[in-house]
């Protein structure tokens, strides 16, 4: 019988992995330049733009907000108001 | 004791009601016209021809029924044969140069020439094989809420309907944010101002992922076995895409509906249909689960640490999605005949019950047909239905199976 077995559906485990967050040699650069990516990403979103997906970041909701966390350790780094964003930012099926 | 007895051993009263009778009596397949399937074609053994597979997760059939496409990932090769299995094309390496594969998973004919789908474009040839452009995956800055997309189907206007990547630990809220209960079908195009994208449909993925997390931080994710979660499937030819719901609360046990939407965001299909109302039963868990419970037991004694304090088999069991009713429909096919095949939880004997319906349609029952539980399904003419069996080695069998009418 095919039934559900394992081998036919996907199976990932994911455990967070330190130190992927900064890959540059130099630390601060790093830091410096997410503080900007950060800072374009709040501002793509309260314009109602889409933000990169080789970016940083990524957003999801939490009730009546939007957290926005590192993609490399899933930190959250900002939150916003959804009611404060642009139309198109909120396409979430939250 | 196996780990499924074990599990069930604390199954609700009601489940274990049921199990004597699971069918209730407006359960549909009483006494409709079934329809059957008889061996006609069969080749992948290379003892009557040069046909030798390895794993063959997708085919498709031309509409005249004269040439069944084979895709093979792991070889990266994509071939085509006629139904008595004489090799036409054998197209494909592993490579990035042109007329390569990076394990192409995907095929769509047109209706002049194909193109192949891989992890890096789209390919397209002429229907005698030669190669005529590539159509690369859109920028890897392109994606949803930051994440990326998988673009699953090119369509004529040179548009992509594809779907978000976005890991599980992220879209059931493990991380305490809220669960992504709905994801999009996105349209993106390419324009002199950069690519624009819209969601065109959404589909229900609740339930659809089982998970166990581990004190360590690790987890392990793979498909509810029950799931009721919305199916679909991608059709490039027509742009449209076709979505089955299971479940929701205008639907009884057992009804399904299936919506078509076109890549305008338009509804151009939508019927409701009565498959069948049939109660998950203990005694079908305990039999059908035995390997999942095994699998994941296994798996999790193996790479995570328990979490103390709950065995892992309580894990399990809370973590199973266990409806009432099984989910009407467990899959489906959009096939070259221009119907979709729905196949179903349903078994008769070592029968798997599928259904199938000219897509469009709004009047016509849906045809019920009974196929062998061995053999994948995947594509279909007006006269016969073509899938995959895999043999003891996991070597996989093109297989032709000539449709019967019911007496």
């Amino acid at each position: 019988m095919r039934g559900p077995v394992l081998a036919e559906t996907r199976t990932t485990t994911h455990t967070p992995q330190p130190g992927l967050c900064y890959p540059d040699d130099d630390e601060r650069t790093a830091v410096v330049d997410e503080e900007g990516e950060l800072t374009e990403t709040i501002v793509a979103l309260k314009a109602g733009r889409s933000i990169p997906a080789d970016g940083s970041f990524f957003y999801v909701t939490r009730g009546d907000q939007l957290v926005i966390r590192r993609k490399c350790d899933v930190r959250e780094v900002a939150r916003l108001e959804i009611a404060e964003l642009g139309a198109s930012t909120m396409m979430a099926g939250g | 004791m196996t780990r499924a007895r074990i599990l069930l051993a604390a199954w609700p009263l009601g489940a274990g009601l049921a199990a004597c009778d699971d069918r209730l009596p407006e359960a549909g397949g009483g006494g409709e016209p079934v329809w059957l399937s008889e061996p006609e074609f069969k080749f992948g053994d290379a003892l009557a021809g040069d046909a030798l597979f390895g794993i063959v997760p997708y085919l498709r059939v031309s509409v005249d029924g004269a040439r069944v496409f084979v895709v093979e990932p792991t070889e990266s090769r994509v071939s085509a044969w006629t139904p008595h299995g004489r090799r036409l094309l054998n197209l494909g390496r592993a490579g990035e140069g042109p007329g390569d594969f990076m394990m192409p998973y995907r095929l769509h004919l047109a209706d002049s020439g194909f193109y192949v789908r891989d992890q890096t474009r789209f390919t397209w040839f002429s229907d005698d094989g030669t190669l005529l452009r590539t159509v690369p995956n859109p920028p890897t800055s392109v994606g949803y809420q930051g994440f990326p997309v998988a673009a699953e189907a090119l369509l004529t206007d040179g548009s992509l309907l594809a779907r978000p990547r976005i890991p599980p630990r992220i879209s059931l809220g493990l991380l305490g944010d809220d669960p992504i209960r709905r994801m999009p079908v996105l349209r993106f195009q390419e324009s002199p101002d950069g690519w624009s994208q819209v969601p065109i449909a959404w589909r229900d993925i609740r339930n659809d992922d089982f998970f166990l997390t581990f004190d360590d931080d690790g987890a392990l994710f793979t498909a509810q076995p029950y799931s009721d979660a919305d199916r679909y499937r991608l059709d490039p030819g027509t742009g449209t895409v076709v979505i089955v719901r299971n479940a929701g609360e205008d639907l009884s046990p057992g009804q399904a509906e299936v919506v078509e939407v076109a890549a305008t965001g338009d509804t151009v299909w939508r019927r409701r249909l009565h498959l069948g109302a049939i109660l998950l039963s203990r005694e079908r868990v305990e039999a059908e689960l035995v390997e999942f419970v095994e699998g994941v037991a296994d798996f999790a004694e193996q790479s995570m640490s328990a979490t103390p304090g709950q065995s892992l088999d309580d894990q399990i069991e809370e973590a199973l999605y266990l409806p009432d009713h099984l989910p009407p429909v467990r899959d489906l096919f959009l096939a070259s005949s221009g119907q979709v095949w729905f196949e179903t939880h349903e078994i008769v004997d070592t029968l798997r019950v599928w259904y199938s319906l000219e897509r469009g349609d709004s009047v016509s029952s849906p045809r019920r047909l009974l196929l062998p539980e061995w053999f994948r399904a995947m594509d279909a003419t007006d006269t016969h239905v073509w899938g995959v069996w895999d043999d003891e080695l996991d070597i996989s069998h093109v297989v032709g199976r000539r449709l019967v009418p019911p007496v």
